[in-house]
């Protein structure tokens, strides 16, 4: 009969939830998340509130509309005039960035610089006041508590075979 | 307004099952472990995993029949292209938060293990699926064949009287937490999406 010692099930189970390779594809679970709902026009309702809800993105104004019309060659993926998504060029969502850091899983949009001059965080800055993106709804945190359970079965199995 | 859409395993009639050749001093001293709490949630996170297993890898419902393709008009869509949906993979999977919403009933009294939708949004989802109209289709994925509720009973049930393995393991599950970040940026970074 086999013997198991569940101390070194626990031992490794806490190094495993620490595993850097685990926690950055945490963050790039994370990232296909929120950039796919932001696609499909889903915002937050409240980006700095840890159980919010998701909300459709607010409508573009008419004038927005007629400009992305002008400039429709420069439209992004999934982009069209008229919808509301976060995206003209795409260039900012695409600057959504993972790190690992101290243990924790960090999202953001990188600080890169874009064709317009800006920067991707400013523009996500400022994007935000009106049209929250940039956190988990809680069905979201689910999803992903789900796959960091389907990870660390992983891990564990193939620590104990 | 759809109705509360739930599973409801009777654990004494699946025990009974795989147990029918067992004696009566058995039968006895395993039943009550029915009752635990622990013993409940853990069968419970079983079946769902089961269930999400089978409904996103193997593309089939309860009966292990083929889910029914998605309709022409929602394979041009939109969103059917930004979730890079495959149309030869009818797994009941979109943004992923229905299945994700299955839970066990915490506090499920007696010998019953009842899976259900934390939210109502998930539960009309599901229903939807269960109980398509003429005409759509349905897909019912809520739910287990008998043997496979019976050998999750018998494999949470033998571990439970052998010694508390599994309800540690499950404990370790239960109260792990990665610490996650969404949206505050901090200066610094330097190992980027490494």
């Amino acid at each position: 009969m086999a013997t198991i010692n569940f101390e070194d099930i626990e031992k490794k189970f806490n190094q495993a939830i620490k595993d850097p390779d685990l926690l950055r594809s945490i963050g790039d679970k994370i990232i296909d998340v929120v950039y796919k709902r932001v696609k499909a026009g889903g915002g937050v309702i409240d980006d700095t509130n840890p159980n919010t809800s998701g909300t459709n993105l607010e409508r573009l104004s008419d004038s927005y509309i007629k400009f992305r019309k002008k400039n429709a060659n420069k439209l992004g993926e999934f982009a069209s005039p008229s919808r509301s998504n976060l995206t003209f060029t795409g260039q900012m969502l695409n600057a959504l960035q993972s790190r690992v850091e101290n243990d924790k899983v960090i999202v953001f949009v990188n600080d890169s610089a874009r064709s317009d001059g800006k920067s991707n965080r400013d523009v996500a800055n400022h994007v935000r006041e009106t049209r929250p993106f940039l956190a988990l709804t809680l069905g979201e945190q689910r999803i992903v508590q789900q796959e960091i359970e389907k990870q660390l079965k992983i891990i564990l199995r193939d620590e104990f075979k | 307004m759809p109705s509360k859409v739930q599973y409801k395993i009777d654990l004494p009639t699946v025990f009974d099952r795989v147990y029918s050749s067992k004696g009566a001093e058995f039968r006895s001293i395993a039943r009550p472990i029915l009752q635990n709490a622990d013993v409940k949630n853990s069968i419970g996170l079983r079946v769902i995993e089961k269930i999400i297993n089978r409904t996103q890898n193997d593309f089939v419902d309860k009966k292990n029949k083929p889910f029914a393709e998605y309709s022409e008009k929602y394979k041009k869509s939109l969103i059917f292209k930004i979730y890079g949906k495959s149309d030869k993979e009818v797994n009941l999977t979109l943004t992923g938060e229905m299945l994700a919403s299955m839970t066990p009933v915490a506090k499920s009294s007696g010998y019953q293990v009842i899976i259900e939708f934390v939210d109502s949004v998930n539960n009309d989802k599901a229903y939807y699926n269960i109980h398509r109209d003429k005409k759509k289709p349905a897909r019912d994925f809520f739910g287990l064949p008998q043997d496979e509720e019976e050998s999750i009973l018998k494999e949470v049930v033998d571990s439970a009287l052998s010694d508390e393995a599994l309800t540690s393991i499950d404990a370790l599950f239960n109260n792990a937490s990665i610490d996650t970040q969404v949206g505050e940026q901090s200066d610094g970074g330097d190992d980027g999406n490494n």
